[in-house]
């Protein structure tokens, strides 16, 4: 029970360390090349690869 | 889908989404790739996107699924592919300040994306096990038993392991307390 109660505690500094790495990079402004992608999207013509609709449409990475 | 709609939507999960690459790709640069690949891939299969359900799990299902495809593909021109990431590791400076996390940084960088994956979506974004496992598209024992060994590689490499000591006060307290409070007199 104590090697549980320590060991939730370690996963919890694990996750709130996880949380500030997460948050630090969501909170990065994008780069310009992305706002641009956005903006224009309604516009874009979208090259649609060979894999495309497996990659969108379903979840098995194999 | 309305396009004007999904576009704004898309846009309010844009930071969200390039932090989730970031944990894969570990390198901006290839981040902003993954994310502009993905965004390309999602708006010319909107029609697939079921209006109401989670948007920011299905871009994260595409996003997943176009890097574990580039992986495969980079594996084949490249015998070295992870030997090359691993040289990236370092890519944020340790700051003043900031010493602790760019250690955890490069601790994270060392977990295998299958197991970074599962920990962002599960000790970041509080995905259930359930909802995670649809993402990556394996098995809820598959999820559970990823985020345990991704959770243990990084309390090992930041010497979070429980130590016998803190055990032993943990004991002693345990006592204590149990004990209840000494009688008054």
């Amino acid at each position: 029970m104590a090697k549980k109660a320590d060991k939730m505690d370690v996963f919890g500094q694990i996750d709130a360390n996880l949380k500030r790495v997460f948050e630090e990079d969501a909170a990065e402004d994008l780069p310009p090349r992305l706002l641009e992608l956005l903006e224009k999207l309604d516009k874009v013509e979208a090259p649609v690869r060979e894999n495309a609709n497996e990659d969108a449409g379903g979840n098995d990475p194999s | 889908m309305n396009r004007q709609k999904a576009q704004h939507e898309l846009i309010g999960h844009m930071k969200v989404l390039r932090a989730f690459a970031i944990s894969l790709t570990r390198n901006a640069s290839s981040a902003d790739d993954l994310v502009q690949d993905t965004v390309l891939k999602a708006w010319s299969n909107l029609d697939k996107f079921e209006e109401g359900t989670n948007m920011r799990a299905w871009l994260f299902t595409i996003l997943r699924n176009t890097f574990y495809s580039d992986r495969r593909k980079a594996k084949r021109e490249v015998a070295d592919v992870d030997g090359a990431l691993t040289a990236q590791l370092s890519e944020k400076p340790a700051h003043d300040g900031h010493l602790q996390l760019a250690d955890f940084r490069a601790a994270l960088a060392q977990l295998p994306p299958e197991q970074r994956e599962v920990l962002t979506l599960v000790g970041v974004l509080q995905y259930s096990y359930e909802e995670a496992a649809e993402v990556c598209g394996v098995k809820v024992g598959t999820v559970k038993s990823r985020l345990n060994r991704g959770r243990e590689a990084l309390a090992e490499r930041m010497g979070l392991v429980e130590n016998e000591s803190l055990e032993m006060t943990d004991a002693v307290t345990r006592a204590v307390v149990a004990s209840g409070p000494a009688p008054r007199n």
